[in-house]
């Protein structure tokens, strides 16, 4: 049976999240989205997470779509913080952003970034792109994830 | 000089048997001073007035008939050779205390030669002598004070602090900038240390600089203590002055100020300071723009898109069309913005320049563009050989890879696109073209192509590139080159530009502000005001 995937979505723009969510909801790959508007309160759930071994958070997060300008902690600082944590490292990140700047890409990569990938404006591209990512990442890749729980 | 030429040629011979009476008439006749003594026709001495004082008792005046002059001459004959130096005979004279001499010029005589004569012409030749060096001296003198009246002249003018000191260290003299530099008259400098001008930390560098045995120090840049006590920032040269010997017996101090100097250098690291600043902030602006004003429009995008799928059949034909059109609004507003943000990136993110092959830019650029060349059937030649220039490689890649795909899109739907590029060595600078066989541009846009705010306004008269071309000619100016056009509707269009080879022209990049005033888009106060302010706001922060 196909696995089901858990991913974690931060993202503050709630228009944004909402058809996020209906691309989603559109494909044949049974997914559960985690939307959190800010890189604090997604850092926190994660970090609790780990903590309590909560069964029910079980299989753990698939892999991370982070925005980058965000309140609060940026997604570059989330990114970090991820990466310099052993128990949450082995997560893979996609940054998805409107941004391109070469600065940000750099930056993303050596923080340890899993893949970088702009927003593209219409909105069928974008749906082309949000489903690669879940089928590539969800489904071709494979993630340490289940040896490592 | 030889004796030849003092000598009397006029000889007058005597009998040795004629009187003294005889002899002195003959003297006193003839206005001579001695007489040649002969026997029998043979030289045998010299009858002087000499002779004739020493030898004649002159009370006795009737001796003067009965004395024959062979018994009081001079007997013997020392005789000097005509070619003998006047000095020479001199010194023979004295040797044997005669008074004269016969001159002798191969075997004969020639004349006779006195020592009064020669003594005379002896003075002659010392007072000659004494002018002389008496006229040298003089020329020398008013060489040294027409020297002495330019150093002066310099010492005096100059717009720089020269001061001497003595072997103690203590101001012996000092020009007149100096009392302007230090606001000090003479009294205040003179016999006072040089070291008190310096502050103490100030003249322990100087001190430290080994200077006495160096014998002198370049641009060393301190500061001295004016008389209102304010410092002023000045270059010093220090030389070491040394007598014949060797020893130190005082120093030359010269000063300029470089108060201003240090001024501008101040105000420049302010001002880049600010520029910076500037351009930190907008990066932080232009960065947010990109955020929050992309996001809406494709949040604009989908969501007419989930309209025009949810409601399909509800919508009449104009509701879909009018949503058709917000999101090809929206579309065109996302490469607006994109093409602004890549116009403002240009002049901030700065690549390195290096030497950079055109024809791999070339093909870089083809590769890039595989797709779009591929569905236009587009050929694309590369006519001679390309050069490697000094460049922003990614930046030159962009203006090749605006060129050739604003070749290839506006190709047209006739002939198969054909796009040459080629190159011309023009001496200071290479000339590239792009040209293709496609739809052209009118007259009347040729310039406006370039322009960005220009692009904006006219879009509606000429469907264009978005900010492709002003992109490639902001590139091209940072390569200190031109771009222009060539073109007629229908019949194709080469656009050229220009790459200059210098290195440092290319690299005297200059600030924007600077540009502005140069431009006369902006006054001189007007970029001095907007610094200000600015650092106003910064200060107030």
């Amino acid at each position: 049976m196909d696995k089901f995937l858990n991913i974690l979505l931060v993202e503050d723009n709630l228009d944004s999240v909402e058809i996020i969510k209906r691309v989603l909801k559109t494909t044949d790959i049974p997914n559960k989205l985690w939307v959190f508007q800010d890189g604090e309160d997604a850092l926190k759930f994660l970090k609790e997470a780990v903590e309590k071994k909560d069964k029910s958070l079980f299989p753990f997060i698939d892999f991370i779509l982070l925005d980058i300008n965000l309140p609060k902690l940026n997604g570059l600082e989330v990114l970090k913080e991820i990466k310099s944590s052993s128990d949450l490292k082995l997560i893979p990140v996609i940054m998805l952003t409107v941004s391109s700047r070469e600065e940000d890409v750099l930056e993303s990569y050596s923080l340890g970034c899993s893949s970088f990938v702009q927003k593209p404006v219409r909105y069928e591209d974008f749906e082309d792109v949000l489903k690669e990512i879940i089928l590539y990442w969800g489904r071709r890749n494979i993630t340490p994830n289940e040896r490592r729980l | 000089m030889e004796i030849l030429n003092y000598m009397s040629g006029n000889i007058v011979g005597v009998s040795e048997e004629a009187t003294v009476h005889d002899a002195v008439s003959i003297m006193r006749e003839r206005k001579i001073g001695s007489l040649l003594v002969k026997n029998k026709s043979l030289p045998v001495g010299i009858f002087t007035e000499r002779d004739l004082l020493n030898k004649v008792n002159l009370s006795r005046i009737s001796e003067f008939k009965s004395v024959k002059i062979k018994d009081i001459m001079t007997k013997g004959i020392k005789t000097a050779d005509a070619k003998d130096s006047y000095v020479e005979v001199i010194g023979m004279m004295k040797k044997y205390n005669i008074r004269h001499m016969p001159v002798v010029l191969n075997g004969d005589i020639i004349g006779i030669v006195s020592f009064r004569d020669l003594l005379n012409r002896y003075h002659e030749h010392l007072e000659h002598l004494l002018k002389e060096r008496e006229s040298e001296l003089r020329e020398s003198i008013r060489k040294i004070e027409e020297s002495e009246t330019r150093f002066r002249m310099i010492f005096d003018s100059s717009a720089v602090s020269i001061i001497l000191t003595d072997r103690k260290e203590n101001i012996v003299l000092c020009n007149p900038f100096t009392f302007h530099l230090l606001g000090m008259s003479s009294g205040d400098l003179l016999g006072r240390p040089v070291s008190s001008l310096y502050p103490k930390d100030e003249w322990k560098k100087i001190r430290s600089q080994n200077i006495r045995q160096l014998g002198v120090k370049h641009h060393l840049e301190t500061k001295v203590i004016d008389k209102s006590g304010r410092l002023v920032d000045v270059d010093v040269s220090i030389s070491v002055l040394k007598d014949g010997e060797g020893k130190i017996i005082g120093s030359i101090g010269i000063m300029r100020d470089i108060t201003e100097r240090r001024m501008a250098e101040r105000q420049r690291a302010e001002l880049m300071r600010d520029l910076e600043m500037t351009n930190k902030e907008l990066d932080d602006f232009t960065y947010i723009v990109s955020h929050d004003l992309k996001e809406p429009l494709r949040n604009i995008d989908a969501f007419s898109k989930f309209i025009m799928s949810d409601y399909k059949d509800k919508l009449t034909g104009s509701a879909l069309n009018y949503l058709e059109r917000v999101r090809a609004n929206a579309a065109r507003m996302f490469t607006l913005i994109e093409d602004l943000l890549k116009l403002s990136r240009i002049d901030r993110k700065k690549n390195p320049f290096e030497k950079a092959e055109v024809n791999g830019i070339i093909r870089e650029v083809k590769d890039r563009l595989e797709y779009a060349i591929k569905k236009k059937k587009a050929k694309i030649i590369v006519k001679g050989k390309m050069p490697s220039v000094f460049c922003d490689r990614v930046r030159l890649t962009e203006v090749f890879s605006n060129l050739i795909s604003n070749a290839v899109k506006f190709s047209g739907n006739g002939a198969d696109p054909l796009i040459e590029i080629g190159c011309q060595d023009e001496g200071d600078f290479y000339q590239f073209y792009v040209k293709d066989n496609g739809i052209g541009i009118d007259q009347k846009f040729q310039d406006k192509i370039f322009d960005i705010f220009q692009r904006l306004v006219g879009r509606r008269e000429y469907e264009g590139t978005g900010a492709g071309l002003a992109i490639v000619k902001k590139i091209v100016e940072m390569h200190k080159g031109k771009v222009w056009v060539e073109s007629n509707p229908g019949q194709g269009s080469v656009f050229y530009f220009t790459i200059n080879k210098r290195e440092e022209d290319i690299l005297d990049r200059k600030k924007l502000g600077r540009i502005l005033v140069e431009k006369g888009l902006i006054s001189e106060e007007d970029l001095r005001a907007a610094l200000e302010k600015q650092r106003g706001i910064y200060r107030e922060k």
